[in-house]
């Protein structure tokens, strides 16, 4: 019986990976297409110029208006500035015109004094230039949350079930009779739990990203069936909690101006989880960024506020514009990474700090000061490096691993052993030996997938990463607003730099930092954190529908209100 | 939003940077997995540091020299092959470098850079070599507790049958394991036949017959006189004996000092130096892509007296004895010969066969000619010197050496040749470190070796 089982499972073995790898290909292939198959942006009004015959279409929630090049609506004459006004597009309150710095605007004749919100056929005089707001009915009417893809994702779906299920029965024949009830459960009831949300989401929208949110986790998984039967559930579970958040998260996202005022709220939680972090935290593997609740639950804090993180740190395009207001955001972020290097968790403060950096990037355009903190922060690097004793220690392998292969390269050389065993299609689930090495399941899971479900499955981990993060980068364009836009890229940017250090750093192309690979590394907090910083990129590309009432019936009034700064 | 997505292609900056990184990566892999794989700390290969998963090494009969039985290395049966074959197959902790266990590590482990170490049967893959166990014993009980080493191989299809090294160790043995570690043996972990240069001795002077017959149209006409010895540069060349006046035919035979140091002085050193390049000195010899020491001559801007030295294989000179025995079987092949190697076939355990062959190459040493009159030489020198009734059934030729390696130290024992023998074509190097005069000790572990090959070795 034992024999014949462990014949099928060499065979099944034998044909499995190589069908493995050709599916994860193929179901990233079709992902990708699907994802960066170009939206055409949609005309919500137009602004019809006066004694002229120009029309500008406004086709996202929010357009620079300016002589600048890079306005959204390009005015170029010397009465206007360089960035004159935002207009800004809102469902409850409709469209409002946001004036940056001093700029003169008028509407209908009286002059605006911050912002005012305007309708259908009002008069915006900006430098002398006259335009009129004019509904577009053809466009509008029915455009209303229309699916642009309406052929939905069942193939994505069913490619990626069939990778889940092929992948399970080699784990499944790994165990043969052994195999914990558990485990079959936790996939059983992924499968099954995918498909109905499937189900609820009718397979529309950009449901690719939950579906690459998946294929990470099933690797996850399959790393933790493989490494740590009993967390198989536990991770499950996480999933469960991390969907439901980017549910939630995105709907609430589609309210920007709800969004833009939460942002406070989570800031004043996240310093006060920090500062109880710093309090009550428990020391694991040198890094105090344990909390335990009661007997059963722990979790870290560090990884849960990545999400707030970003939360906090994006913005309007109006509050781009028109305060420019990046040293609170500065000040918070020296907060969450101050507190990180007290929890002796660098790895995590790197992360958030090359967050930090793309956040400000995206927000100022400017690339001079992001060199200049980047400069001092190597510099305080290499201080701190050759100050702390700990750190140091961890330094000193790195690039000199084969030499130190018994201490400190013992597990980067463990890590390449795996990963030249493995070859390009694996060993099989539950095959591999690194599952004896310390933290094989999270700091070096990159080197547990190669070596179980080979270099080409691993590098499909990768290449998912990249169609998130490019996905971002093509929707930019289109997106409502631009804090969809900062929070995607800081989040994709985040997923890469995170994947990055975890790759090279148990390879010895950078030194070993200790940090996860989003989904895949074993581990609940980082789960439910990885989704949660899905939900921005979910976002970017979620249509948020644009209706502007062909006539008004609210009157013509102009309400004009002192911005808040 | 159009400067948001101005702004956005820093995405696709830093998605090209970990591209990058990954591609890097991948030049890792290509370049360096196979020493990841094969680092002693891989479990799936090794177990405690000790190959745990290799096919069988056999030998040209399929004797096999060492297999896995149940995750453990075991090798022969026989103490006496074990310790034989203990250089060519290698040991288990890889210290012998140039052990086909070490060498050939990832073929008998198979690994490779698609694969990995998955193979369905999880056995290795087998290596078949062309040696012959029996005739390595013979040759390792000769060479006795000396140091030394023994080469035989087919020169007209390459096939080495007999690599031996002394001292050597029996692998299975942990007493004698430990004594190896601990530095009982000098020099246990290497090759000499791969790995040691040697002064050649007289056996030098096939070549300095060479670059004679070759300069000297007259050369069998030529004597030069022997009292004993000769003075050149008013430094005295002592001979063996009393030889009078030779010609190249009887000083051949009886090794005469005084006629071959004078010989080469008027060959001249640009000629013999050519001569030693043709005969593979200062080049690089492999076997199986296993590479061996450099032999080494050099006499440039020398004496007249240095040159008489190195023509008789003393001065600087150094020979390795796989690039001496490649020049022995070209000079019985007519001038070039087929490289030796010892890796017959590596077969998969499906049987599909993993090593080709098409690629060794052969060497070429002096012109057919030269080699004709050399071999009649070296015949001469088995009748009328050494013997032919040493060597019953079969038809060799053959030049000893006593090699001088410093004062108050015996002579390293040389002996070097071939047989002409239609079905046993055999060229032979035999070396005994401090052996003596080469024609009795090395002479005699020579004719061993080749009757033992003519009853087991069948080609
Ligand atoms: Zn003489």
């Amino acid at each position: 019986m034992d024999q014949l089982l462990t014949q099928i499972q060499n065979y099944y073995l034998f044909a499995a990976r190589f069908l493995i790898p050709l599916i994860c290909i193929y179901l990233l292939l079709s992902c990708a297409r699907r994802l960066f198959a170009s939206g055409k942006n949609q005309t919500i009004a137009r602004l019809v110029m006066q004694d002229s015959a120009v029309d500008f279409d406004i086709t996202s929630q929010e357009s620079a208006i300016g002589r600048s090049a890079i306005c959204d609506i390009r005015l170029n004459l010397p009465s206007v500035s360089r960035r004159h006004a935002v207009l800004t597009y809102n469902e409850k309150f409709g469209f409002k015109i946001s004036a940056v710095g001093n700029a003169e605007i008028r509407v209908n004749d009286i002059p605006v004094d911050g912002y005012a919100y305007i309708q259908n056929g009002d008069v915006v005089e900006l430098g002398g230039v006259k335009f009129c707001l004019t509904a577009v009915q053809d466009i509008t009417s029915g455009s209303h949350s229309a699916p642009r893809r309406s052929k939905g994702a069942v193939f994505e779906a069913v490619m990626l079930t069939l990778f889940q299920l092929l992948a399970f029965f080699e784990i499944a024949l790994h165990y043969q009779t052994e195999l914990p009830v558990s485990v079959a459960a936790a996939f059983g009831l992924l499968i099954i739990g995918e498909w109905i949300y499937f189900a609820i989401r009718r397979f529309r929208g950009n449901i690719q990203i939950e579906i690459l949110g998946l294929f990470l986790t099933t690797f996850g998984m399959l790393v933790a069936a493989s490494a740590a039967p009993s967390s198989t559930m536990k991770l499950l579970l996480c999933a469960v909690i991390g969907v439901g958040l980017l549910s939630g998260f995105c709907f609430i996202f589609r309210d920007i101006e709800l969004t833009m005022k939460l942002r406070y709220f989570v800031a004043g939680a996240t310093i006060l989880l920090l500062v109880v972090n710093l309090i009550f935290g428990e020391n694991l593997n040198g890094a105090r960024n344990w909390i335990r609740l009661g007997s059963v639950i722990s979790f870290q804090p560090s990884e849960l506020i990545k999400f707030a993180f970003i939360f906090v740190g994006a913005a309007t395009l109006e509050r781009l514009l028109t305060a420019k207001n990046i040293v609170l955001f500065l000040g918070f972020s020296c907060c969450c990474i101050g507190a990180l290097f007290l929890m002796r968790d660098f790895g995590t403060a790197s992360i958030y700090f090359v967050t930090m950096l793309i956040i400000c990037y995206m927000r100022s355009g400017d690339i001079r000061p992001i060199l200049v903190i980047l400069a001092v922060a190597v510099v305080g690097a290499v201080v701190i490096i050759n100050v702390m004793p700990y750190v140091t220690n961890r330094f000193e392998a790195y690039r000199h691993v084969w030499e130190m292969a018994a201490d400190q390269g013992y597990q980067q050389t463990r890590t390449m052993i795996a990963i030249a065993s493995g070859g390009l299609f694996g060993l099989g689930g539950g095959n591999g030996n690194l599952y004896k090495v310390a933290a094989a399941d999270t700091d070096l899971v990159f080197g547990f997938v190669c070596e179980e479900w080979g270099m080409i499955a691993a590098f499909c981990i990768c290449a998912s990463f990249i169609i998130l993060a490019i996905y971002a980068f093509k929707c930019t364009r289109r997106t409502g607003s631009a804090y969809y836009a900062i929070a995607a890229c800081a989040a994709a940017g985040l997923f890469i730099f995170q994947a990055s250090l975890n790759i090279f750093g148990s390879t010895d192309l950078l030194p070993l930092t200790g940090v996860t690979i989003p989904f895949v590394s074993n581990g609940g907090s980082s789960m439910i954190a990885s989704w949660a910083l899905l939900s921005f990129i979910k976002a970017i590309g979620q249509q948020t529908g644009p209706t502007l009432p062909a006539s008004s019936p609210a009157g013509r009034g102009v309400t004009s209100r002192r911005a808040r700064i | 939003m159009k400067q948001m997505s101005l702004r956005a292609i820093v995405m696709l900056i830093i998605s090209g940077v970990f591209l990058a990184g990954l591609i890097v990566f991948c030049c890792f892999y290509v370049t360096d997995a196979s020493d990841w794989a094969l680092y002693p700390a891989n479990t799936h290969l090794f177990n405690d540091g000790q190959i745990s998963r290799a096919g069988k090494i056999t030998d040209r009969n399929g004797t096999v020299l060492a297999q896995t039985v149940n995750g453990e290395r075991i090798y022969n049966d026989s103490r006496s092959i074990r310790k034989a074959t203990l250089h060519a197959v290698g040991d288990l902790d890889g210290f012998i470098k140039t052990g086909l266990q070490s060498q050939y590590l990832g073929a008998l482990c198979d690994y490779n850079l698609i694969d990995g170490v998955y193979q369905l049967q999880n056995t290795g893959n087998d290596l078949q070599t062309t040696l012959d166990a029996d005739v390595c014993a013979t040759a390792l009980e000769g060479l006795g507790n000396d140091a030394g080493t023994v080469g035989v191989y087919n020169y007209k299809t390459g096939e080495v049958i007999c690599m031996v090294s002394t001292p050597t160790y029996d692998v299975e043995d942990a007493d004698d394991v430990q004594k190896a570690k601990d530095g009982a043996y000098a020099g246990v972990y290497i090759n000499r036949f791969l790995s040691a240069t040697y002064t050649p001795g007289s056996t030098f002077k096939i070549i300095t017959a060479a670059a004679g017959i070759d300069t000297f149209s007259d050369i069998y006409e030529r004597e030069y006189v022997c009292q004993g010895g000769v003075e050149i540069d008013g430094e005295w060349v002592s001979c063996m004996g009393y030889h009078g006046t030779q010609t190249l035919t009887e000083a051949f035979a009886h090794s005469c000092n005084a006629y071959f140091s004078q010989l080469a002085v008027d060959v001249g050193q640009q000629k013999l130096d050519e001569f030693a390049q043709k005969a593979g000195f200062n080049q690089s010899f492999a076997m199986d892509g296993i590479s061996a020491a450099t032999s080494f001559f050099d006499i440039s801007a020398t004496r007249d007296i240095d040159l008489a030295w190195a023509g008789m294989g003393q001065f600087t000179n150094m020979m390795n004895p796989l690039q001496y025995i490649t020049m022995l079987g070209g000079i019985a092949n007519g001038g070039s010969t087929p490289n030796p190697y010892m890796v017959e076939s590596i077969t998969s355990p499906m049987g599909i066969p993993l090593h080709i062959n098409l690629f060794r190459g052969s060497t070429t040493v002096f012109d057919s000619k030269i080699c004709a009159e050399v071999t009649e030489l070296m015949r001469n020198a088995v009748k009328n010197n050494y013997g032919t009734w040493r060597f019953p059934g079969l038809d060799v030729c053959a030049k000893s050496g006593t090699a001088e390696v410093g004062e108050d130290q015996t002579p390293h024992s040389v002996f070097v040749g071939f047989t002409t023998d239609e079905d046993l074509p055999l060229a032979f190097v035999v070396l005994v470190e401090h052996g003596g005069a080469g024609s009795s000790r090395a002479c005699n572990i020579a004719a061993s070796v080749l009757q033992s090959a003519r009853e087991h070795v069948v080609f």
